[in-house]
Formats: structure tokens, sequence, C-alpha cells
């Protein structure tokens, strides 16, 4: 085997976990030209282009868009083809965009089942690279129970992995990282592989490894078609990364393959893998006095006859840990390994890690965090969800490796996930991978973790207190009590007497009456009407006062009596007519006043309304109507509407009394009803009114 | 000594407010200026009587023109100032009638009332208790120092004043509500509920109070009933932004994202400048995933008051989740110095 395929193997197995041959796979199958013909015309062509995209399969893993874009255009000419359909889902799963196969396994399938014998575990690994992993099992599934008890041994590991990864993968999925991705962009990334970011110095420069096309090697390789690896550096310009500079260095971009695999954290010792050596060896070159000096091997115990591909150093220098195949001590494939300095500044001789951290199946891209307590590193085994996937190990109080954790989705996918690096910001890692948004291959990911989800919060602007809405003030709350002016005293007795009657029948009424002292707003005196409805009150001083009739079953009466301050005899009469509490029996509310041209009720208003409300709860029987009235002055309509108002305004008050608002009706007449003539200032005066009217008793 | 015993009679019968009888002998002419310093404080209150409270003032000015002493007198005027809204000249009257006769409850409780109207809300306590502790124990007396309670976070004690104002009036329907209040904010929801209904079967327009019903449903989850309450505010009052910003809460926390988003802006078609609901309408449209339209809102609410912390968290939670965490933090930087303490725990997730 030639030098060139060796390395060509030893780096290509990085970068693939699945163990099935795409390339085998895509070699055995022929398009007969019965299969492909649908016209005459236009098959030529079609079969040339067949030839052409076997053409660049053959010539590797760069040339896989090539070949899918000459089967397409056979495709275009015959898109029920099985074979072809089988052709381009074999290269799909070869490219970046893996879940392109699906649309095409499918249509080969149904056309044709026996295309290709794995087509449904094809299709199942194309389902769990688009994240479908219900619809992955039960291809699996399907494909291993149409297997032979002998072809079922053969393909159970692979099919019942596959099986897990796909349960692995639906409880990833469903507990997703809080993670944010960004692609470091054209700065950085190429529409080739870019991968194994180193990143030194406080997040502000980086080596990384790239198979774009240099100066030093133009053309890719035979094999893959791949161009070789070469070393990049980056700085960090405030936030962002300037363009990735190639490594000019002979010492270390050569002509051959050259990739970085680890700097020290202060990035004066930079090691590099030498895939021409051993079967791939490390070598490390050191910083000192001003330049770097040329790449040695790092020793014969870390550098076996095996592949050694990755390391990572700690902080302290003490501690290596590395990856290699070797076979000897290997629990299978690629294994992680370790060796600390002893006392003399000596090596230890390298051991493996053990099986907590090493599984059957390789393990790659070891990475220590900055502080060494923390492993990453990518595996093919443990519970991945598919390819290479990162785990992270702690190690304990006592220095040994924990079990390794899936670092999950959306970090880790069914495809591979590779050289995840810890940076010394907390929250901030580097990492490889094919995903969505890639330039081309590998790229170079940022991944920023989020902390917990942020719930947005709402803001309430409370309006609890009823006063801020609409201030209320009660400056007369306490009304303030007129003063007694010391008026000479009666000096001859002096009586208020009159009669209490019904107002249509005329009969006698026995009734209570009150003498009020308007100025105390006390009641002075009291009395009750002989059976022939007759009253007698002593008037104590010759000023004048309130007075108020009540008696069951009849309308409350309030009014003031004017006593001369010079009676001409010693007696005055004030007989009284009270209206029977019926329906269609109605009474003017006096001492009811409103503010000029409004409806808003004064305070001097409040000792009548006060009547009216302890009347209307002693009959809670009635319903009423009040009525606003107005004079002929000024426009009908307003007059109406004032009236209207002023009478709501009433009802208004003696609801907010806790009248109930079915016993009540407002009404405005304007001036449509008066009760004296409009043409005197007396006769309007009495017109503009309040009436209250009795509509109901039940 | 005669002239002593003059001064002393003087100042017990100005401090008397003509409420006291004395033994000494009254000349017809005090009798006479007596009885018109009566007469003319009457007529005041007759003035005041029939709201006009011009000729009220002219009145009271003639009644302490002719006696300077008359501590109730002051207290009048000052009354009728204050309806006139001459708060400084009140105040003078009130503090005088004080100066006078300093057991004058109600003058305590209007000078409160002034320090009330001026957020003077220490000083407004002060005289609301000396109010009341000197007998002034109206209804409004009792709410309006529950209501300074509350605005000082004493819910308890604003509880037991507006009971105390219910107790004296028992369809004190602004009592009934703020009670509420304190009950909300002591996470009595029943009682709340049980207040609020209470204050709207008093006041059936009581538009406020179904916007603070619908609140008590807020915090008690219950959004559909929540959403309905709010719903009767709007429609008793169509502009109340403050109902749509609630009921588009409600939604948003019902799950109704877009019903929350067309609240929200109502309520600012109807104030542009309302911060919580440019907040509140950022929240729901990142929900949305209209992460544009979000951060045009926070900047918005920001800059319309830049001690606004929630548009601040919230901003710096929506570049979080796009991955600018440098943005994030300096939001929630800000938002921390105006004492968020959400803000800070988020900084802290970083650290």
């Amino acid at each position: 085997m030639s030098i060139i395929n060796i390395r060509i193997i030893l780096l290509a197995i990085v970068f693939q976990c699945f163990t099935y041959s795409y390339v085998s796979a895509q070699n055995n199958i022929r398009i007969p030209r019965s299969s492909l013909k649908v016209t005459n015309e236009g098959l030529l062509e079609a079969m040339q282009n067949v030839a052409d995209g076997d053409k660049w399969v053959r010539k590797g893993k760069g040339a896989i868009p090539k070949a899918i874009e000459s089967y397409k255009k056979a495709y275009d000419y015959n898109n029920n083809c099985a074979e072809l359909n089988m052709k381009i889902a074999l290269c799909y799963l070869r490219s970046d965009q893996k879940h392109k196969a699906i649309d095409y396994l499918k249509a080969s399938y149904n056309k044709d089942s026996t295309i290709h014998k794995d087509g449904l575990l094809l299709l199942g690994k194309a389902y769990q690279y688009n994240l479908e992993f219900d619809k992955a099992v039960e291809k699996y599934t399907e494909f291993y129970k149409m297997l032979k008890l002998r072809e079922q041994k053969k393909y159970a590991e692979q099919v019942f992995k596959s099986i897990q990864e796909c349960k692995t993968g639906i409880d990833m999925v469903k507990k997703p990282n809080r993670a944010v991705f960004i692609n470091l962009g054209d700065s950085i990334n190429s529409s080739f592989d870019d991968y194994n970011s180193l990143v030194i110095h406080n997040d502000s420069m980086m080596y990384f490894t790239s198979r774009r096309p240099s100066g030093k090697r133009p053309r890719p390789d035979k094999l893959l078609n791949m161009y070789d690896e070469d070393i990049y550096v980056a700085y960090k310009k405030n936030t962002d990364w300037q363009k990735a500079k190639f490594l000019e260095d002979d010492n270390f971009n050569t002509k051959r393959n050259d990739a970085i695999v680890w700097v020290s954290t202060d990035g004066n010792t930079r090691y590099l893998f030498d895939g021409y050596r051993h079967n791939g060896d490390i070598l490390v070159s050191n910083f000192k006095k001003g330049k770097w000096s040329n790449p040695k091997k790092l020793g014969r115990k870390f550098n076996t006859d095996f592949s050694e591909t990755s390391i990572s150093v700690t902080k302290d220098g003490n501690t290596i840990y590395f990856v290699s195949n070797d076979q000897d001590e290997s629990f299978g494939g690629k294994d992680i390994y370790f060796a600390r300095k002893n006392k003399k500044g000596r090596w230890d001789s390298p051991a493996n890690i053990g099986a907590v951290l090493n599984s059957k199946y390789n393990e790659e891209a070891v990475s220590l965090s900055p502080d060494g307590k923390t492993m990453y590193f990518s595996s093919c085994g443990h519970n991945g969800m598919g390819g290479y996937d990162v785990f992270r190990s702690e190690m304990d109080a006592i220095g040994n490796w924990m079990k390794p954790e899936n670092v999950g989705y959306p970090i880790n996918t069914p495809d591979d996930d590779l050289f995840y690096r810890p940076t010394e910001i907390p929250k901030i890692a580097y990492y490889s991978a094919r995903r969505n948004d890639t330039h081309g291959g590998f790229d170079i990911y940022k991944v920023i973790y989020l902390g917990e989800e942020k719930k947005m919060i709402l803001s309430t602007e409370d309006q609890l207190i009823a006063y801020f809405d609409k201030p209320i003030a009660e400056i007369f709350a306490r009304k303030a009590m007129p003063l007694n002016i010391e008026t000479p005293k009666v000096e001859n007795e002096f009586y208020l007497r009159g009669m209490i009657t019904d107002v249509k029948r005329k009969t006698a009424v026995v009734a209570k009456i009150e003498l009020i002292d308007i100025e105390r707003s006390q009641v002075i005196a009291t009395t009750i009407t002989s059976e022939t409805g007759r009253y007698d009150l002593k008037i104590p001083e010759m000023k004048n006062y309130g007075i108020e009739v009540r008696a069951k079953d009849y309308m409350f009466y309030m009014d003031i009596v004017n006593i001369p301050a010079k009676p001409a005899s010693k007696e005055m009469w004030k007989s009284v007519a009270l209206t029977k509490i019926e329906v269609g029996s109605k009474i003017v509310l006096k001492n009811i006043y409103f503010e000029s041209g409004k409806a808003k009720l004064t305070p001097a208003s409040s000792t009548e309304l006060d009547k009216l409300v302890t009347f209307l709860q002693d009959n809670n029987e009635i319903k009423v109507e009040i009525s606003g009235h107005t004079d002929n002055v000024g426009s009908a309509a307003l007059n109406t509407k004032l009236s209207g108002l002023r009478a709501q305004a009433v009802v208004d008050y003696l609801f907010v009394h806790s009248i109930p608002r079915e016993q009540l009706v407002s009404k405005g007449y304007g001036s449509l009803q008066p009760i004296s003539p409009n043409t005197t200032s007396k006769g309007r005066q009495l017109n503009r009114r309040v009436e209250f009217k009795i509509l109901s008793k039940e | 000594m005669k002239k002593l015993t003059a001064l002393i009679f003087f100042a017990l019968f100005s401090l008397s407010g003509y409420t006291q009888t004395t033994a000494e002998p009254i000349s017809d002419a005090t009798y006479e200026s007596k009885n018109r310093v009566k007469k003319l404080y009457n007529d005041a209150l007759q003035s005041i009587k029939a709201v006009n409270y011009s000729k009220a003032q002219t009145y009271l000015n003639q009644v302490i023109s002719a006696d300077s002493g008359f501590a109730i007198g002051y207290l009048e005027r000052g009354k009728v100032l204050l309806q006139l809204d001459k708060k400084e000249l009140a105040l003078a009257d009130f503090n005088k009638c004080l100066q006078l006769n300093n057991k004058e409850g109600e003058a305590y409780y209007e000078k409160g009332y002034i320090s009330f109207l001026q957020n003077k809300y220490d000083d407004a306590l002060l005289d609301f208790n000396a109010a009341i502790t000197n007998n002034y124990t109206e209804p409004i007396a009792y709410y309006h120092r529950g209501v300074v309670k509350m605005v000082k976070e004493d819910y308890s004690g604003a509880n037991l004043d507006f009971t105390n104002a219910i107790d004296k009036r028992s369809n004190f329907a602004y009592a009934y509500h703020d009670r509420a209040s304190s009950k909300l904010k002591m996470k009595d929801y029943a009682g709340a509920q049980a207040d609020y209904e209470k204050a709207i079967q008093l006041q059936p327009k009581f538009v406020l109070a179904y916007n603070n019903l619908g609140v008590v449903k807020l915090e008690q989850a219950d959004y559909k009933a929540a959403i309905a309450s709010f719903t009767k505010a709007t429609e008793l009052n169509p502009d109340f932004y403050l109902a749509f910003n609630n009921r588009g809460q409600a939604y948003y926390f019902s799950g109704d994202k877009q019903s929350a988003i067309n609240d929200f802006t109502k309520a600012l078609s109807i104030r542009p400048d309302y911060l919580s609901a440019l907040n509140n309408l950022g929240a729901a449209q990142l929900d949305e995933k209209d992460a544009k339209s979000a951060l045009a809102n926070f900047n918005k609410a920001i800059e319309l008051n830049s001690q606004f912390g929630t548009a601040y968290v919230n901003r710096g939670s929506l570049k979080e989740s796009s991955g600018d965490l440098k943005g994030a933090y300096t939001d929630w930087q800000s938002a921390a110095k105006l004492g968020n303490k959400q803000a800070t725990d988020y900084l802290n997730e970083y650290k």
C-alpha cells in the first residue's frame, strides 16, 4: 500500500463512523438500457450522463456533488428508473445533504425492491439523518425481519445499534439544549472541510485544519478527490474573526498533508498530525527564543505503529490524553489513552483510559476543558444518536473519569459531530459539523449555551384605587351647623295649627307632624293629629321652620312655614292635603336643586331626597316615575334633554342610596306639562320642577 | 388688670366659636355684634348650600373681618376656598383655624386632603390621623386615610379604614372598591371578588371595578372569567386602554397570543405611549416568532422611558435567544441597575 493510500484511509476514518460502505454499494449497481429507456430520443444522452456520474463516483468523495449533477441530468430524462434513483440516493448519503436521499430511496424501492438488497436499511438511515426516528426504526425493523437467519446474524449489531441510536435521538430531540450555533462564516469556513478549531488567548486566536485548495498542493488527491489538510490561523478583531490565513511556515504547512491537533493554553506548543509516519503520529513543536522548533515526534511511548490521531494536554503539561487505534489494548476501534509525567519529569507509559470512556466503537477528538476537570470527546458508541456524537465526562474527586454523558441535541445529530472545544469563556465552545447552513463539508461553529429559557415578562399598570380614576372629595362632608341667633323670646304663646286631609276625599287623616329647626336640622316638636285631622304645635321662636307630615298609606309632605316676626294673632294656620299612595298619584318634589343649566344635584337637595329614600324604603312595593319638567324658555329639544337628565340624576341618587333600579323610572317632559302659566317668572319657577308619580303598586 | 380681663374674655369668647355661654353680662352692642357675625356665618352656610361659593366666601370674609378669632369661620372659608381650587389660601385658613382651636378635627382632615392632593402622603396621613383622633369620623375621612395607606402599601391598615368607611356609609361604592383592592394586594381573592361585586352592585357602570375584578380572575388564572370582566369594562368605556391591556394579558396567559396582540395593539391605538402595552405587545410578538416587531416595541418602550426595567429584561431575553449575549448582558445590567430582580437572576446565570 502506498504512503498516499495509508494517509487517505487514516484521515477518512475520522469522518466516517457508519461502517456501511456506500462506495461498494454504488459500484455494484448497473443500469440496463431497458430500465433507463423511455424513448429513443435522449436515451443515449441519459446513458452518457449515468456513465459520467459513475465516473465521478469512482473519483472519490470529493467528486460526489458532480456525480449528483450528472445523475440528475439522466433523472430529467427518466425519473422512474429504480437503479438511477438508487444511485442518486447513495450519492446523497455520502454528501452534506443526506436527508435528500429519502425520496430517491423510496422511489427506487417502490419501483423495484430488489435493486439494492439493503434498500430498507438505507432508507432507515436516511430517515435517521432527517431526525424522523420513528420511521427509521420502522424501516430498520422491516429490513431485519425480511432477512434470512444467516443474514440477520450479519446485520444484527448494525441494525440494533441503529435502532438504539434512534431511540436515543427521540429522547434527545425532546430535550434540546438551549444553544445557538453561529457558523463562523466566510472568514473561517470554506466550501471544503474545515474543522478542529483550537482557540487560545481568551478567544482571540484560532488555529484550525482545512481541506481547501492551497498553493502548495493545488490539485486534489486521486483516490478521494479531496485536497490535503493544511493549517490555518485566524485572529479576532473586536468581536469578528478576520479572514483566516494559510500558516506560512514550511515546518508546519509542508507540501504534504498537515493538520494541527492541539495547542497549549499559552500558545507556545503546537501538536501536529503526521499521517505519513507509522500509520499516523503526533508531532510537537515549541516556541522558544522567538521561533518555532522543527516539529518532532512526540515520543515512541505515544507514537506506536498504530494510528495516533488526536491529543489533548493539561494546562500544566503533565498529563496527555490521546487517541490511538492500538489493537493490543483497544476496547474496539480507536480509544482514548493517557500518560502522566513522573516525579523525574519523564512520561510514564501510556495506558488505555478504560471502559468507562472507551466503547467498542471509535472514540476520537479528545479535548480537555481549560481547568482539566472535564473531558469532551466524540464517539460512535455509548448512547449516541448516530455517527460521531460529542460526549462529556467529569473528573471525580479522586481523579477518575465518570460515565460520559451525551452533550445532547442539537449539538449532536445523527451525522458526525466532532472536535468539540470548550473555551475559557463559560458557555462558549467551538465544534465542527455539517449543519444545514454549511458552506460545504465540515464547518466550524461557535456554540453559545443559553441559560434557562426566559419567559417573557408582561407588565401591568395597576389602577386599584378608585379615587385615582375619578377623584371624589367631600369638602362639605359634615355640614356646618347654623348658629343660633338669639332672637327675642315669644312673650305670648304662638301656635301653628291646621287640618290634615285626604286631597281627593277631603276626609280627615291621622298623621304625624314634625316641626324642624331648619338652621339646626333638628326636629324640635312632634305631634299627632286628632281624629278630626287637627293639629296644634307651639312655636318657640318667631322664625321660619320646616314642617314634615307623614301618614300611613299617604305620600309624604315637606314644606317651609314662614312665621312672621310680628304676628297679628296668636296662631297661624297651615293645612295640608295629603295624596294617597295609589297608582297615578303624584307630587312635586320641593327643595330639589340643580346647578344652573346642568343636571348636577347640589348638596342642598339631600334633605328632600333622603326623605324620598326613606319613603321608598318604607313602601318598597310601589314603582315610581321621577319626571323632570322645565319652563318654556329656550329650545324644546334642549329642555326635554335637560329635564330627562335631571330626572335621571334623581334616580341615580336614589339607586346609590339602595333603592332598587326596578322600582324607578325616569322621564323628561321638558315644557310639555306646565302646572302654571309660563308668562310670569313665578309661574316659570313653579314649572321648573321634579315630580314623583306612582306607576304601580303590587 | 381690666385690660387683661378683657383679653381673657375675648380669647374665651373667640375659642368658643360662640357655643359657650358666659355669665358675664353682655352689652346690647356686643349682643348685636355677636348676632351680626352669627347671621353672616349662617348666610354663608346658606350660600354654600345653594352652591354659591363666591357669595359664601364674601360672607365669610366679613365674618372673619368682624371677628378674627372665629375659628370655624376660617374652617368654612378654607372649605369654600378649596372648592374654588385655591389650595394655598385654603391651607392657610385651616392652619389658622387649628391655631385658634387645635381640637378642630375637620380642619385636620381638610389640611390632610390638601397634602393628599399634593402627593404628600406622609403629611396627609398625619393629618388624617389627627382628624379622626379629634372626632372627625366621617366616612370620607376613613376613606381618604385608607387610600393613603394603600399608596404607602399598608394594605391591612387600608382595609380597616375602608371597613370603617363602609360601616358608616353602607352604600359607599368607592370604599367597597378600594377595600377589594386592599384584599387583592393581600391575595384574599375571594374577599376582593365579593367587594368588587358589591361595588358594581352599587354602581353598575363602575368601569374600574369590572377591570379590577378581571385582575382578580387573572390572578386566579381564571382567564375566561377575567376576559369577560375586562370585556365588560371595555364595553362600558371603549377608550379604557388599561382594560384592553389587561384582557390582552388574559388572552396571552390562556395561550391565545393572536388575540393578545390584538388587544395590546388596541390599547396602543388609544394611548400610543402606553409602556405596558408596548412591552406586552413585544412579548407576545416574540412568542409568535416575530422577533423583529418585538424588538421594535421593546426599543420604543425604552426610548419613551429609559427607566422601564421590564422592557430591558425582555429585550435582553430576545437578544439572548438570538445569540447576542453581549447585548443581552447589557440590557439585563440596565434592568438590574433599575432594581429588577429578574435581571439580576439572569445575569447570575452567566457568571
